[in-house]
């Protein structure tokens, strides 16, 4: 029967986007006594499932890095969550999603002026984790990954006060809020530790690389939520997150002491 | 490939991102708008006429506006739509007149904001200019290091 499920499991998922699977030998307690057998047997029976999940259910994120680096700033707030789950082993489909207010204000002789920026951001997009388990429990990750992001965003400038030498006028004026859309794509370098069961501490560095961006002339985006300084085709950003893993899910995988006699 | 070499080059390749999106700042200093023109002579660009050199001001103004880069980058007035200079040359003085519409553009957070405009039409005496041609209508601008394009709004012959 285990082994007609194993070959189930396996035409459900031929593995055609993953390397082929390292066996996973579980680290036995030297305090227990297996019997040769039953340890031959489990881990022929792992051997035999090709893919599993060590991730069971939904993990929760918040990303507190941005939340603080925000507050840390006079002007501005944002914050982000996310949700992933284990698709398969090792390869996570994520979502993140999150408001950004950004303000830029400058007072100065030749320059004055105030920039508004806000809007939601979207992040979709997979992890996978490159680091091998030293046990089907062992649930820390070093991945790498990939996003399609995306902002809807409206920009505007008040308080605009331009002098002009020669003449000796002074103008002032403002550019009306506007709509603007930016896409970009995502490589992200990250790693999560399990602190606590189902509690994770994660850190990612990721490299935004800019796809399209409505780019007004008359309003060449200061801040793209989500993606950070709009003058740029890319930029690197970090972030610092809390996670909770949701155990909704069932097993996937079997250990030794899960196994039947 | 190993787990290592993955990582080792994703952080290599972000640094060398991150290093050239660095070189690629748009907007270093604050703009300010101006009318490109340049001065012809019998076709020719030229800065001098016969040892004598163009004396450019604004209407009303004792201020000479200077040449940048061979070119007069004339500043124009922002709270009107059109501007008015005086061209002195050999003791005669012609007087151009150049209408514009503006708007005000947001180029960066060191640029700020600035005007930009369109050169819709001019007018002139005819002292000394033989005539003005309008090059390009889209207005230029400079900063404090000169103007970063050579594109003339108008050519002034002479």
């Amino acid at each position: 029967m285990k082994k007609i499920f194993a070959f189930i499991i396996s035409l459900c998922f031929p593995g055609g986007i993953l390397p082929a699977q390292q066996p996973i030998y579980p680290a036995l307690p030297d305090s227990l006594q297996v019997p040769l057998e039953e340890t031959v047997r489990e881990i022929t029976y792992l051997d035999t499932i090709p893919y599993y999940t060590r991730l069971q259910g939904f993990r929760l994120g918040l990303d507190l890095g941005r939340s603080m680096a925000f507050a840390l700033q006079e002007e501005g707030f944002s914050f982000a969550g996310s949700i992933d789950f284990e698709y398969r082993n090792h390869l996570y489909l994520m979502a993140e999603a999150g408001y950004t207010s950004y303000e830029l204000l400058r007072s100065e002789p030749d320059l004055e002026y105030q920039y508004l920026s806000s809007g939601p951001f979207l992040k979709l997009g997979l992890d996978y984790n490159v680091l091998k388990p030293s046990n089907p429990y062992h649930k820390d990750m070093v991945s790498v990954g990939v996003r399609l992001s995306g902002s809807i965003f409206s920009q505007e400038v008040n308080d605009i006060l331009l002098r002009d030498g020669y003449w000796q006028s002074v103008v002032t004026g403002s550019i009306p809020p506007r709509n603007d859309l930016s896409v970009w794509v995502e490589a992200v370098l990250g790693a999560k530790a399990e602190i606590v069961k189902n509690v994770f501490l994660g850190a990612s560095l990721q490299g935004r690389f800019k796809l399209y961006s409505s780019d007004p002339k008359e309003l060449m985006p200061q801040h793209i939520p989500g993606f950070g300084k709009g003058n740029k085709g890319f930029n690197i950003g970090a972030s610092f997150s809390l996670f909770y893993t949701l155990p909704l899910g069932k097993k996937h995988y079997t250990y030794l002491k899960d196994l039947e006699p | 490939m190993k787990v290592k070499q993955i990582i080792a080059k994703s952080i290599i390749a972000t640094v060398l991102a991150a290093v050239l999106s660095s070189c690629l700042d748009d907007c270093e200093e604050p703009a300010y708008p101006a009318i490109v023109a340049g001065t012809y002579l019998d076709g020719k660009s030229t800065l001098t006429f016969q040892g004598d050199t163009l004396i450019v001001k604004g209407l009303l103004m004792d201020q000479p506006i200077y040449r940048l880069n061979k070119l007069y980058a004339l500043p124009f007035r922002l709270d009107t739509d059109s501007t008015s200079y005086v061209i002195e040359l050999k003791g005669q003085t012609d007087t151009l007149t150049l209408y514009y519409q503006t708007w005000l553009e947001f180029l960066g957070e060191k640029c700020g904001c600035a005007s930009a405009g369109l050169v819709d039409s001019l007018r002139y005496s005819r002292h000394m200019i033989d005539s003005v041609k309008i090059e390009k209508t889209e207005m230029g601008k400079t900063y404090s290091s000169g103007l970063k394009n050579n594109e003339e709004n108008i050519r002034i012959y002479y």
